[in-house]
């Protein structure tokens, strides 16, 4: 479950989850009366009255730092998509054409920077690289699981039959 | 469940998947697209039966079949672990970038490795 958190200049920021905005509290960047707002019902309340965070705060509240004024981190925009992404992406297609073990890698990398990219704590031009590379991953994976399965299925039976046509010890 | 648990079931059911399908994977044809397509093995090649070895507690077998499936391991174990089971936060970032170039080191070598093959 997140939370939007409403900004003084009435940009929200988000969604975040209880343990970022408990992080954001100890930097300062969520006040005790900054508006959270539920990212599923849209229910609005204050930082302070939630119970996962109110314990964060001091029982009189301290006088505005440059942290304090500071907004929560808006998403990053460095004009290039991150190396996590691009790695995504790379792994997913080599998930496709050369081995499985890439396959879960992408999926795994793609997920996280994903993540990343809502905390904005990566670039959100990665976004289309990361989707891209975490579909892959399962599409691959899912090939992956059926082409092995097949291939045993064939191949165990016609070794089987290989087996029980031959007798145990060939003469010299 | 913890994603610690989930991470080591995860690989205890590779290497029990890898355990198991070692006589299907040593006699059987390739499966790799790049060596089937090029007629050339890719830079991770061998890695399938290097995994059963492995499984099977084989490891000259093993580094015979891929001479990197140790660090390979190590490193998507690593890879994995901090990109999967550590909490997303600034202090966390080195350690995901460290284990994404460390990753990247055993491919590149395997790629090299495999250049070295295709120049021969």
């Amino acid at each position: 479950m997140g939370y939007y958190v409403i900004a003084h200049d009435g940009n929200r920021y988000g969604p975040a989850d209880i343990e970022t905005l408990q992080q954001w509290v100890r930097e300062g960047r969520v006040a005790p009366n900054t508006t959270l707002e539920d990212e599923f019902t849209g229910t609005q309340v204050r930082a302070s009255l939630l119970p996962e965070l109110s314990h964060l705060f001091p029982a009189t509240p301290p006088p505005p730092t440059d942290a304090a004024r500071q907004p929560p981190p808006m998403p990053r925009s460095a004009g290039t998509p991150s190396g996590e992404a691009t790695a995504a992406l790379v792994f997913g297609i080599l998930g496709l054409i050369c081995c499985p073990v890439f396959s879960i890698a992408s999926l795994i990398l793609g997920k996280q920077e994903m993540n990343r990219i809502d905390q904005g704590m990566s670039a959100v031009e990665g976004r289309g690289l990361a989707q891209a590379g975490y579909i892959l991953g399962i599409v691959s994976l899912v090939i992956w699981v059926l082409v092995i399965t097949v291939w045993m299925l064939a191949f165990g039976t016609m070794w089987h039959e290989a087996s029980r046509s031959q007798p145990p010890f060939s003469p010299r | 469940m913890g994603r610690v648990v989930l991470l080591l079931l995860a690989m205890a059911g590779i290497a029990s998947i890898a355990y198991w399908i070692q006589p299907y994977v040593e006699r059987g044809p390739t499966l790799c697209l790049f060596h089937v397509l090029t007629g050339k093995p890719c830079p991770t090649c061998g890695m399938t039966r290097a995994t059963c070895a492995l499984a099977h507690g084989e490891w000259a077998k093993a580094i015979r079949y891929h001479p990197l499936v140790v660090p390979f391991w190590m490193a998507l174990v690593a890879m994995l672990w901090t990109h999967f089971v550590l909490p997303l936060s600034e202090k966390t970032e080195r350690w995901r970038g460290l284990s994404l170039w460390a990753f990247l080191a055993v491919v590149g070598a395997g790629l090299l490795m495999r250049m070295v093959e295709w120049l021969r």
